[in-house]
C-alpha cells in the first residue's frame, strides 16, 4: 500500500473527484427541485408539438451530468395555473381535469363490448348505446328517447297467426350528435346492425340476429321487427347453419332483451364508417381490418361526451369535453387515462394525488388493508355480477342423492370464506338468480352454515363417520375431487372448503387446472361433464331468461351427442323447471315472467345441482372530491356516467 | 482476424437460430392465449369468430409450420402486427416508438453506473481495507442482491410520498412525463432520477467491485513501482499508468449490458410505468401477444450476440498483447 508520503496526494485526488462527482450528481436534485411543477392537478393538455421522446432527447448520454444539451422546448413552463386563463369569469380555477389510473392499455377503442375491461372504460366517454343499464341495473335511455316495452306502447305485436311479429320502435333523441357536429340518424342505428350482422365483424349478436328487418321510417325513428314464425321457418331453411333453432319455431320468435334495440353494441357512425367498408357493412370483407386497424380505432368519432384529443402509446390517453353534448357539456373538461402495469404503483400515485381514480382491473380486495387508510381517498367495494357457485355433478354416483348435496351446503361456511378470502368485501348470494334482479325470489331457502344439520342429513342417507373421521357407505368413502381454475382466489378458496367440508366428514381431493384446459369444450371436466364438484363463476345479466335457460335447461347439458352445446354441466333434468324456464322465454310480461322465474328459484334451490357461494366485489378507488362516482356491478366501467361526475 | 470474423459469425448464426427456435416454442407451448377471455363467453357466435381469428393469424397450423413462417417472415424483416397490445400496429413500429424512452433510460442509467463505478472502484483500491472500502464494499452487496422490484417500491414510497408529507422537493411516482408537459426536458430529468437511481445501483454493485480489483491487480505491477520510483505524483500513477491498463477488462463488462440499452430493465420499467421496451415485453407477455413478444426477444437475442462479438473485437482493440488468429 502507498506509504505515508503518498497520502496527502491520494486525498487529494479523492477529493479532487468527489468534488468532480458531487457537482456533478448534485446538479441533478436541484434541477429536478427546479424542474418541479406547482402542486396542481394536472395542467390543461395543450395542443404539444408533437414531442416524441426520441426527438426531445437526442444525446442522452448527457443526461445524468443535469446540463439538457438543447434548451427546454419554449412550450408550456411549469406554472400550469398561470396559463390555465378561465375562459368564464364565474369559474374560480381553470377548467377541471380528472386523471384516472389503469393497468392495461385498451387495445382497440372501436372494439365491441364484451373485450378488454380497459377497452369499455375509455369507450363509455366516446360512444352511446340506444339503452343502457345503471349502476343498479335498470334499464336507462341513452341515445332513445324512452325505453320501449310493451306497456308504454314502444313494442307491439303486428300481424296474425304466423305471420305474428314484435315490432320495437326507438325514437332518438332530437339533440343527439356525433362529435363532428352531424346529427345521429336512424340511419346510423341500421348500419350498426348491419355490421354486427357481418359473419367477420366478431359481434355477438344475440339478440340482434333475430330481427327480420330493421326499418328507418324517418331520420329519427327506427324500427326493429323480429321474426315471425313463417319468416323463422323460412330463415332455417334458408341459412341451416346459423338459424338451425329456427326450424321448428312455434310462436313469434321474442327475447327479453328488445327494449336495448341493440344490447350488444355501441351506435357507430355509418357516414364515417360506411365509406371505408364500401358503403356494404353487411358484407364487406374489409371490416376486419377496419375494425382493428383502421385511424378509427385509435381516435374515434362518437355521440358521447368527449373526443380523443391524444393518445400517447403505452403511457396515456388523453380526452377533452363536448360542449354540445345531448346531456349537456360534462362538468369535467380533460380526462386523462394513465396506463401503469403495477397496482402497488397506482395506489402510491393516488395517495400522492397524482391520480383521482383507479379503476377495478387494476385493484384486488387484498389491497385494502392499504386503500382503506388512504386519507383523502375512498375505496368502493362493490358485489359485481359475477357470483362463484359450486356445480355438482348429478350424474355422480355419491352427489345423485339431494340429501347429500343439501348437506354440503349446510357444511360451507360462506361467511369464513368471505373473511378470509375477500376480507369480508362482499356478501354471499342465495340462489342462482341475483338479489338486485327484478326476478330474484326472496323467499328464496337461505342455507346458511350448520354443521350439525349437514352431519345430520348425511347420516340419515346411511354415509356413517370411519375412525378416520371420513363417512363411508357400503364400504365406499365419502370422497369427492373437487375441480377449479388456477386463478389465486380459488387457490384460497379450496383449501377452506376442504377443512370445512372435512368437519363434516367429506374428503375433498383439490384439483387447479388453467382456464383455458378447465373450460375447454371438448375436454375440459365441465363440458364433458367428468367432474365431481366444480367451482366457476358465471355473469348475471340484466335478463335471467337465456343464462338460466342456458345453465339449467336440461335441453342444454352438454354431451358427444350434441357437439358439446350448453352450459347445464351438472346435469340437472327437471321437468318442472324446464317448463318454467321455457314459458319464461315465450312471453315478454314482466311480472308473469318474475313469477315463473320465482317458481323455478324454488324448485332449483330445493334440487340443488348447483350451490351458489358469493359475488365476486370489484374494487376500485377515487378521490374523495370526487362527486357522482358510482361504480357499477356490472362490467359496463366506473365511466358509464362520466358527464355527471364533478371535482370540488 | 478476418478468419476469427468469419468463425464468429457462423457461430453466431446457429446460436440465433438455436434462440430463436427456443424462444418461439416457449411462448407457443405455454397454456393460454389471446383469445382467453373470448373463449370462455356464452355467445353462440364467440366459437366461429374464434375459429376465423385463429385461422387469420394462422394459429390453426401445426407447429412447425407456424415457426417456418414466422422465422421466414423474420429474416425478411416483417414482424408481424400486434395482437392484442396496440392491436394491428405492426410489431417494429411499435418497439421503435418505445425505443427513444428506453434509450433515456439505460444510457441515463448506464452513465450513471458508470461514473459511480469508476469513482467508488478507484477509491476502494487506492484505500484498500480502510473504513470507507468495507463500507462500499458492504453497501455493494447490499446493491447487489437487494431485488429490484422491491428497492424501486421503497425508494418511491420513501422519496416520492413520504418524502412530499415531510415537505421535502419530491419525486413523481412513476411514469416518463407529467401529462401535458410532454416538451419539458427539466419535467423528464425530473421524473428520470428515481428509476436511473435504483437501476443504477445495481449495476454500480457490480461494477465498482470489478473496477476495485481490476485496479488492485494492475497497482500490483512492477511498472506501477517504477513510475512511483521514477518520482510522478499518486495522481499521475493512478490515472495515467494504473486505471487505463485497470480499465481493458471493464470494456468487456460494459460491452455486454450494451443490449441492455436496447432490452430495457423489465422490472425498473414496469415498476415507474416507464414506457420502454422492457414495459412493452411485459404487457406482451401478460396479454399474451405472442407476434411482439417474439420481436422484442429476438431482438434483444441479435443484440447479445453482437454485443459479444463487439466486446471481444474491442479487447483485441485496445489490449495488443492480444491477438486471435
Amino acid at each position: 500500500m502507498a506509504s505515508n508520503s503518498n497520502s496527502k496526494a491520494s486525498r487529494r485526488l479523492f477529493l479532487r473527484y468527489v468534488a468532480l462527482a458531487g457537482g456533478g450528481l448534485a446538479l441533478t436534485p436541484l434541477a429536478a427541485a427546479c424542474g418541479q411543477p406547482a402542486a396542481t392537478p394536472t395542467p390543461p393538455p395543450k395542443p404539444t408539438e408533437a414531442p416524441k421522446p426520441a426527438a426531445a432527447a437526442p444525446t442522452p448520454t448527457a443526461a445524468p451530468a443535469a446540463k439538457p444539451t438543447e434548451a427546454p422546448k419554449p412550450t408550456e413552463a411549469p406554472k400550469p395555473t398561470a396559463a390555465a386563463k378561465p375562459t368564464e369569469a364565474a369559474k374560480p380555477a381553470g377548467p377541471k381535469s380528472v386523471r384516472i389510473g389503469m393497468s392495461q392499455e385498451p387495445d382497440n377503442l372501436a372494439g365491441w363490448p364484451g373485450g378488454m375491461y380497459v377497452t369499455a372504460v375509455v369507450q363509455n366517454l366516446i360512444f352511446n348505446y340506444l339503452v343502457l343499464t345503471d349502476d343498479k341495473m335498470n334499464a336507462q335511455p341513452d341515445l332513445a328517447e324512452q325505453v320501449p316495452t310493451l306497456d308504454n306502447g314502444g313494442a307491439k305485436y303486428v300481424g296474425e297467426g304466423e305471420n305474428k311479429q314484435l315490432q320495437v320502435t326507438f325514437k332518438i333523441r332530437k339533440d343527439a350528435k356525433w362529435s363532428n357536429g352531424d346529427p345521429v340518424t336512424s340511419a346510423d342505428v341500421k348500419f350498426t346492425w348491419d355490421l354486427m350482422m357481418n359473419p367477420d365483424s366478431g359481434a355477438s349478436p344475440d339478440t340482434e340476429r333475430k330481427y327480420e328487418k330493421v326499418e328507418t321510417p324517418d331520420e329519427k325513428t327506427v324500427v326493429f321487427t323480429f321474426f315471425s314464425e313463417k319468416s323463422a321457418k323460412a330463415m332455417a331453411a334458408k341459412d341451416k347453419e346459423n338459424y338451425e333453432e329456427f326450424a321448428d319455431q312455434k310462436g313469434p320468435v321474442v327475447d327479453p332483451l328488445y327494449i336495448f334495440g341493440l344490447p350488444n353494441s355501441f351506435i357507430f357512425p355509418s357516414k364515417i364508417l360506411g365509406p371505408l367498408l364500401e358503403n356494404q357493412p353487411r358484407t364487406s370483407k374489409k371490416v376486419q381490418d377496419v375494425l382493428s386497424k383502421s385511424d378509427y380505432t385509435r381516435k374515434p368519432i362518437g355521440s358521447a361526451g368527449y373526443i380523443v384529443k391524444e393518445w400517447v402509446a403505452g403511457t396515456s390517453i388523453t380526452l377533452t369535453a363536448r360542449n354540445d353534448y345531448f346531456k349537456g357539456a360534462p362538468k369535467i373538461q380533460n380526462v386523462v387515462f394513465s396506463i401503469v402495469p403495477k397496482s402497488d404503483t397506482l395506489i402510491a400515485q393516488i395517495k400522492a394525488g397524482q391520480l383521482d381514480v383507479v379503476t377495478q382491473d387494476a385493484l384486488d380486495v387484498k389491497d385494502a388493508p392499504v386503500l382503506d387508510t388512504l386519507q383523502g381517498v375512498k375505496a368502493f367495494y362493490i358485489p359485481g355480477t359475477a357470483w362463484e357457485h359450486l356445480d355438482l355433478n348429478v350424474d355422480n354416483a355419491i352427489l345423485k342423492d339431494k340429501s347429500v348435496r343439501k348437506a354440503l351446503y349446510y357444511a360451507t361456511d360462506r361467511n369464513e370464506l368471505i373473511e378470509k378470502v375477500f376480507l369480508g368485501k362482499t356478501k354471499p348470494v342465495h340462489s342462482v338468480i341475483m338479489d338486485w334482479s327484478w326476478a330474484y325470489n326472496k323467499e328464496v331457502p337461505i342455507y346458511g352454515y350448520d354443521l350439525k344439520k349437514a352431519e345430520e342429513l348425511l347420516d340419515q342417507a346411511g354415509w356413517k363417520k370411519g375412525a378416520d373421521g371420513i363417512r363411508a357407505k357400503d364400504g365406499k368413502k365419502l370422497a369427492l375431487r373437487y375441480q377449479s381454475t388456477d386463478s389465486p382466489m380459488r387457490m384460497k378458496v379450496s383449501p377452506l372448503l376442504k377443512d370445512q367440508w372435512k368437519k363434516a366428514g367429506v374428503d375433498l381431493t383439490i384439483e387447479h387446472m388453467p382456464g383455458k384446459a378447465f373450460f375447454d369444450k371438448k375436454t375440459g371436466p365441465t363440458s364433458a361433464r367428468t367432474f365431481e364438484v366444480a367451482e366457476y363463476a358465471w355473469v348475471g345479466g340484466y335478463d335471467p331468461g337465456n343464462d338460466s335457460q342456458y345453465a339449467y335447461s336440461s335441453v342444454n347439458i352438454p354431451s358427444k351427442d350434441n357437439g358439446y352445446k350448453g352450459g347445464n354441466y351438472p346435469g340437472y333434468r327437471s321437468k318442472d323447471a324446464d317448463k318454467l324456464l321455457a314459458q319464461g322465454l315465450a312471453t315478454l310480461d314482466q311480472k308473469e315472467r318474475a313469477k315463473l322465474y320465482q317458481d323455478f328459484q324454488k324448485i332449483i334451490m330445493d334440487d340443488l345441482p348447483t350451490l351458489p357461494l358469493f359475488a365476486r366485489p370489484n374494487t376500485s378507488a377515487a378521490t374523495a372530491k370526487l362527486k357522482n362516482f358510482k361504480p357499477p356491478m356490472s362490467s359496463a366501467g366506473e365511466t358509464w356516467n362520466i358527464e355527471q361526475w364533478d371535482l370540488e | 482476424m478476418t478468419s476469427y470474423l468469419v468463425r464468429r459469425l457462423f457461430e453466431m448464426t446457429l446460436v440465433l437460430i438455436l434462440a430463436s427456435v427456443l424462444i418461439f416454442l416457449i411462448l407457443h407451448i405455454s397454456p393460454g392465449g389471446p383469445f382467453d377471455q373470448i373463449a370462455f363467453g356464452k355467445g353462440s357466435r364467440g366459437q366461429d369468430y374464434l375459429d376465423n381469428m385463429n385461422r387469420l393469424l394462422g394459429l390453426d397450423q401445426p407447429l412447425h409450420i407456424r415457426y417456418a413462417n414466422w422465422a421466414w417472415k423474420i429474416v425478411h424483416g416483417d414482424f408481424g402486427e400486434s395482437w392484442r397490445v396496440s392491436m394491428g400496429r405492426p410489431v417494429l413500429e411499435l418497439i421503435w416508438s418505445r425505443l427513444g424512452n428506453t434509450l433515456i433510460l439505460m444510457s441515463a442509467a448506464l452513465a450513471f453506473a458508470l461514473v459511480a463505478a469508476l469513482l467508488i472502484g478507484i477509491f476502494s483500491a487506492i484505500k484498500q481495507y480502510s473504513f470507507w472500502d468495507y463500507l462500499v464494499t458492504a453497501l455493494s452487496f447490499f446493491g447487489l442482491s437487494m431485488p429490484i422490484f422491491w428497492f424501486g417500491m421503497l425508494m418511491m414510497i420513501v422519496f416520492s410520498l413520504q418524502f412530499k408529507e415531510w415537505g421535502l422537493p419530491y419525486f413523481p411516482v412513476g411514469q416518463m412525463h407529467t401529462v401535458g408537459l410532454e416538451g419539458d426536458v427539466l419535467d423528464l430529468l425530473w421524473h428520470l432520477v428515481l428509476p436511473v437511481v435504483v437501476l443504477g445501483l445495481f449495476i454500480v454493485a457490480q461494477w465498482s467491485r470489478f473496477v476495485r480489483s481490476s485496479l488492485l491487480e494492475t497497482l500490483r505491477q512492477d511498472y506501477i513501482r517504477t513510475a512511483r520510483a521514477k518520482g510522478l505524483t499518486e495522481q499521475v500513477v493512478v490515472v495515467r499508468h494504473a486505471l487505463r491498463n485497470a480499465l481493458i477488462p471493464l470494456i468487456t463488462v460494459v460491452a455486454i449490458q450494451i443490449p441492455g440499452l436496447f432490452g430495457g430493465a423489465t422490472i425498473t420499467e414496469t415498476i415507474f410505468a416507464w414506457p420502454g421496451m422492457g414495459r412493452l415485453l411485459y404487457d406482451a407477455v401478460i396479454a399474451s401477444d405472442w407476434p411482439v413478444a417474439m420481436g422484442i426477444l429476438i431482438i434483444s437475442a441479435v443484440l447479445v450476440v453482437l454485443a459479444n462479438l463487439l466486446a471481444d473485437v474491442l479487447y483485441a482493440v485496445v489490449d495488443p498483447r492480444i491477438r486471435y488468429t
